[in-house]
């Protein structure tokens, strides 16, 4: 396991090289993601601490993996027509790298994070902002090493340019990842008190049609 | 005083006037030549059409296991619009599912039938090298191509209908839209590309570029027409109702 994520990050043209002799390989990364989310969505629990702990803990992993499930048809369509001829497994194994790389990043910053989120006062919404803005930074940094990895495993299935499918894989999870991460919203949790995690509330919305109603009212503010 | 002057000779020669510059292959000329694949039955078909479409786009010009070909990407096609159907019939509550599951794959299937003949008939009026087999297979092969993007999409689809609430049903009508139009412009494509590839490989037309592309916009427009007469969508008609009307019209209608 420790070799497997040695390589995965230091050496990620060696991991996809030994994974395609090794169909196992797709348990461990699976399992390092796992541990990774659970580490970050724990470290963003314990703002608000208590039930939302366990719950942000069990609901990252839950997201990446949705997420994942929910994209994995068209990622392996949009693989095919781009020209890179690989198997179900083959790209389960490029995307769950990916996926385990960026998990293992926030992993790695949970820490940092986790301090941060249990020491800030509550309920206010300017340390509200501050976390956010903190684990946006964090995200969009695992983000690119997740990508990273992700174009190294497409290239070594067909050895060519692959900017295409890589950013349509890039597309096409964070559009499906961001309405998945309003579903099981609250994250960081409220600074106004609300606790723990409601199926009807998540269903409540859209986040795209709660981003336009915020840039809306913001483009109204500016005009008043 | 005379000069010698020495004869150069360019390194490469123009060709002799009036005679086209052969262009380098594309890259996915190569990769299209290099794709095998052999129909094993109706349901391996969708595994051609993503993994080896030139081998596709040889048997469509060689006429070589059409009967496979049009079985398969008729299945296809009715499975892949046939959940979409339900999918797109989700938003507008569970009672509505199953008429779109129903309604949805005749508006393909439908629009489809309609506009063969034409295609056909002014693929051939245009010097195109087809037999009526040959069309069927082709116009099949754009709508499975369409239905294997539709079925990739499928559930994304679905979530964005169970997680998103009523009030947002201009968002899903615009994201079903987005997702059919990229779903049928990949079909296209695929079909340009195989008019294309045939061209470069054989030196011969399979289709006329032009009328394909002007065909395309008729099947577009004749799609939208039976969306609007027989309704997959609107939950106050029945199974058998229809309404009569322009599809622009009904857009326009708020």
């Amino acid at each position: 396991m420790a070799a497997l994520l040695g390589n995965l990050l230091h050496k990620p043209e060696l991991h996809f090289r030994l994974a395609w002799r090794t169909p196992a390989v797709n348990h461990y990364l699976l399992a390092a993601g796992v541990l990774g989310a659970m580490a970050w969505g724990a470290a963003m629990g314990s703002h608000v601490g208590r039930a939302h702990l366990w719950i942000t803990t069990i609901k990252m992993p839950l997201f990446l993996l949705l997420t994942l499930a929910l994209c994995f048809p068209l990622m392996h369509i949009t693989l095919l027509v781009g020209g890179v001829k690989a198997r179900p497994a083959q790209t389960l194994t490029v995307a769950l790298s990916g996926l385990s790389a960026l998990a293992i990043c926030l992993g790695a910053c949970a820490p940092v994070v986790g301090l941060f989120c249990a020491s800030a006062p509550i309920p206010s919404m300017a340390s509200y902002l501050n976390l956010y803005v903190l684990c946006l930074v964090c995200g969009v940094l695992a983000g690119i090493a997740g990508l990273r990895v992700l174009a190294r495993g497409m290239r070594s299935l067909c050895g060519g340019p692959v900017r295409a499918p890589l950013i349509a894989w890039a597309l096409i999870y964070q559009f499906t990842g961001a309405q998945v991460a309003w579903v099981l919203r609250p994250w960081i949790g409220s600074s106004y008190g609300v606790d723990g995690y409601s199926l009807s509330h998540g269903l409540s919305g859209n986040f795209y049609m709660g981003v336009w109603a915020v840039l809306m009212r913001w483009l109204k503010e500016i005009g008043a | 005083m005379s000069i010698e002057l020495e004869a150069i000779q360019p390194l490469d020669s123009p060709p002799p006037y009036g005679r086209a510059v052969a262009a380098p292959p594309r890259p996915w000329f190569t990769r299209w030549d290099n794709d095998r694949y052999t129909p094993s039955g109706p349901l391996s078909v969708g595994g051609g059409l993503l993994r080896a479409q030139g081998a596709v786009a040889r048997d469509l010009f060689e006429a070589r296991g059409l009967n496979t070909y049009i079985a398969g990407c008729g299945l296809l096609m009715v499975f892949a619009s046939l959940l979409y159907g339900a999918i797109l019939g989700s938003v507008a509550g569970a009672g509505q599912v199953v008429y779109a599951a129903v309604k949805f794959p005749v508006v393909i299937v439908g629009a489809c039938a309609i506009c063969l003949p034409s295609f056909y008939v002014f693929q051939a009026l245009t010097g195109a090298r087809l037999s009526f087999k040959q069309a069927v297979a082709a116009v099949l092969m754009l709508g499975a191509a369409a239905g294997l993007i539709l079925l990739g999409c499928a559930p994304i689809a679905w979530f964005f209908s169970v997680s998103t609430s009523e009030d947002a049903s201009g968002f899903l009508g615009l994201m079903h839209a987005v997702v059919i139009a990229l779903s049928t412009t990949f079909g296209f494509h695929f079909i340009a590309r195989t008019h294309r590839y045939v061209a470069w490989k054989h030196g011969e037309r399979l289709f006329d570029g032009r009328v394909l592309a002007l065909w395309f916009g008729l099947l577009v427009l004749v799609a939208a027409q039976m969306a609007s007469f027989i309704g997959p969508l609107d939950p106050e008609r029945g199974m058998l109702e229809t309404r009569r009307g322009f599809f622009l019209s009904a857009l326009l209608t708020p």
